[in-house]
């Protein structure tokens, strides 16, 4: 049996319906913290595999042709990790949504200190948001700088590397995380490892 | 069961806690827990600080960044972390590593975190303070050394693959042979060496075997100069000969007897037998021409020797 028969495309509208409706809570709570409007929606809950990534990689929200890429896991009943995407003409705006100092835009400790920030808040929020609709318990690990100010075209190589994991396929959240009166778009990839992709069908069955 | 007994036996131990220091700042940054670590370090006493705001005491925390902490602490009820390497300490505590005389502040690794009431709902922000200082130290040290090993190559003279000179020396070199040329009236050629057709070698034969070539060639075309003839790997397999103290003619004859050195055998490399051969265009010193034009006058007859065929010298023709 191949892990894509795991889920019917019942369960896969199921889960991204449930995404939809926890990133909505995550977006209500993300505009407190940050004081502007936070627009979060998952347009997309896919199990893919090498082609897939690949045609998900040359669509990123960040039309900047620097990227950052801020990494981080979560462990619990669900396991997996969460890719962050923010390009690197926006220092200026989390300067502002972090409250740092205008001066901190430009100085490199506290850039990556930045992208731990948002790409932490983000991703507690979000897997908040999914655990609370799919009653399951996840926390979220520290965050890690998987690219500082590169060019986008390691967007590509950085997806080909997560794929050496047990298997090729897996179960990938496309999260959009919007902040428009600033002009800020981002994108979250969220992947379960497929020793979790059990547990999940589990939750969801409970639900249904 | 814990019950509420223990839990202050609990908050007793945490405030006895003298390797990590615990704070508990309520959500308008009034210090509401200040453990013995923090008492040590800051000598700041409990009874002094609770309930006073946290940045009376520390003016060069940044008041705004830290609320907005707090706030997402209280909001989203995660869990949040900042780090040495970014940010080297959230409240300025003197260093007690007595070893390290140039630091004078504790580096610290910090983790922040909600606190919660009976019901659960999250009311304060608790933060531990790592003390990281030994370890952002020994980081740095390393950091230097790197730096310097790094500056070490920058002023280097050799190839590493070749054992030639390398092309940051070829051009001092130039400088100092042509200004002692020119004092003396000496004449002095300069040629540039390249294998021909390289690039199919590689492809052929894979990178192994292009070095080997690479290291042959550069043996040969050695053993054929003088002590005080400088041959530079420029790049890639191009070679950048000086050849001080000599004519036109001269220069021709040494740079014929260098093709012909490369030419009359193939190079073995891995049991094969490779055939190899060079193109060398040659210039010459003279007194109105500057040496960035002497080298790209070299570089033209390379071509020519390249077009006009390979395994050939060809001379700068002046115009």
């Amino acid at each position: 049996m191949t892990t894509q028969q795991e889920f019917t495309d019942y369960q896969i509208d199921a889960l991204k319906e449930l995404a939809n409706i926890g990133m909505g809570r995550a977006g209500a709570k993300l505009s407190q913290v940050f004081e502007h409007r936070v627009t979060l929606n998952v347009p997309n809950v896919a199990m893919v595999d090498e082609d897939k990534f690949n045609s998900l990689a040359l669509k990123f929200e960040t039309g900047s042709p620097i990227v950052n890429i801020i990494q981080q896991s979560f462990i619990g009943e669900i396991e997996g990790r969460s890719a962050f995407i923010i390009g690197g003409h926006n220092f200026a705006d989390l300067v502002n949504i972090l409250g740092y100092e205008e001066y901190d835009a430009i100085d490199e400790g506290h850039q990556k200190e930045m992208l731990m920030d948002i790409s932490n808040a983000v991703n507690s929020a979000c897997l908040s948001g999914l655990a609370e609709q799919l009653e399951l318990d996840i926390e979220l690990t520290n965050p890690s700088i998987a690219a500082f100010n590169t060019p986008n075209s390691a967007l590509k190589d950085f997806f080909f590397k997560q794929k050496h994991q047990e298997t090729h396929q897996t179960l990938l959240f496309e999260i959009k995380f919007f902040i428009k009166d600033i002009n800020l778009y981002c994108d979250n990839i969220i992947s379960l490892k497929i020793s979790s992709l059990e547990n999940l069908r589990n939750a969801l069955e409970r639900l249904l | 069961m814990v019950n509420e007994e223990q839990f202050t036996e609990f908050s007793k131990l945490l405030q006895e806690l003298s390797s990590i220091g615990f704070i508990i700042l309520d959500r308008r940054m009034n210090v509401i827990f200040w453990n013995r670590f923090m008492e040590l370090h800051s000598h700041i006493k409990s009874e002094e600080i609770l309930s006073r705001k946290l940045t009376s005491f520390f003016p060069d925390v940044n008041e705004a960044w830290l609320n907005k902490k707090i706030r997402s602490t209280l909001v989203l009820n995660n869990q949040a972390v900042t780090s040495w390497e970014h940010r080297p300490y959230l409240l300025k505590l003197p260093s007690t590593q007595y070893s390290i005389d140039d630091v004078d502040f504790m580096y610290q690794n910090c983790s922040y975190f909600p606190v919660k009431d009976s019901d659960n709902s999250t009311i304060a922000v608790g933060i531990a303070i790592y003390d990281v200082t030994e370890i952002a130290v020994s980081q740095k040290l390393l950091e230097n050394v790197t730096e310097q090993a790094l500056d070490l190559q920058e002023i280097s003279t050799h190839d590493h693959l070749t054992g030639l000179f390398n092309r940051k020396f070829f051009l001092d070199q130039l400088v100092q042979d042509a200004s002692r040329c020119r004092r003396l009236n000496w004449g002095l050629g300069i040629a540039m060496i390249d294998a021909d057709h390289f690039k199919s070698i590689n492809d052929t034969y894979g990178h192994q075997t292009g070095d080997d070539v690479l290291k042959e060639l550069a043996e040969r075309l050695q053993a054929t100069l003088r002590t005080f003839d400088s041959l530079c790997r420029y790049g890639g397999e191009e070679f950048a000969l000086i050849l001080p103290n000599t004519t036109e003619q001269q220069t021709r004859q040494v740079c014929e007897r260098l093709r012909e050195c490369v030419d009359k055998a193939p190079i073995i490399s891995a049991g094969r037998e490779i055939p190899v051969t060079v193109s060398i265009g040659i210039s010459f010193l003279s007194r109105n021409k500057s040496l960035e034009e002497i080298i790209s006058e070299a570089d033209a007859a390379l071509y020519l020797a390249k077009h006009n065929g390979r395994n050939r010298v060809e001379q700068h023709q002046a115009e």
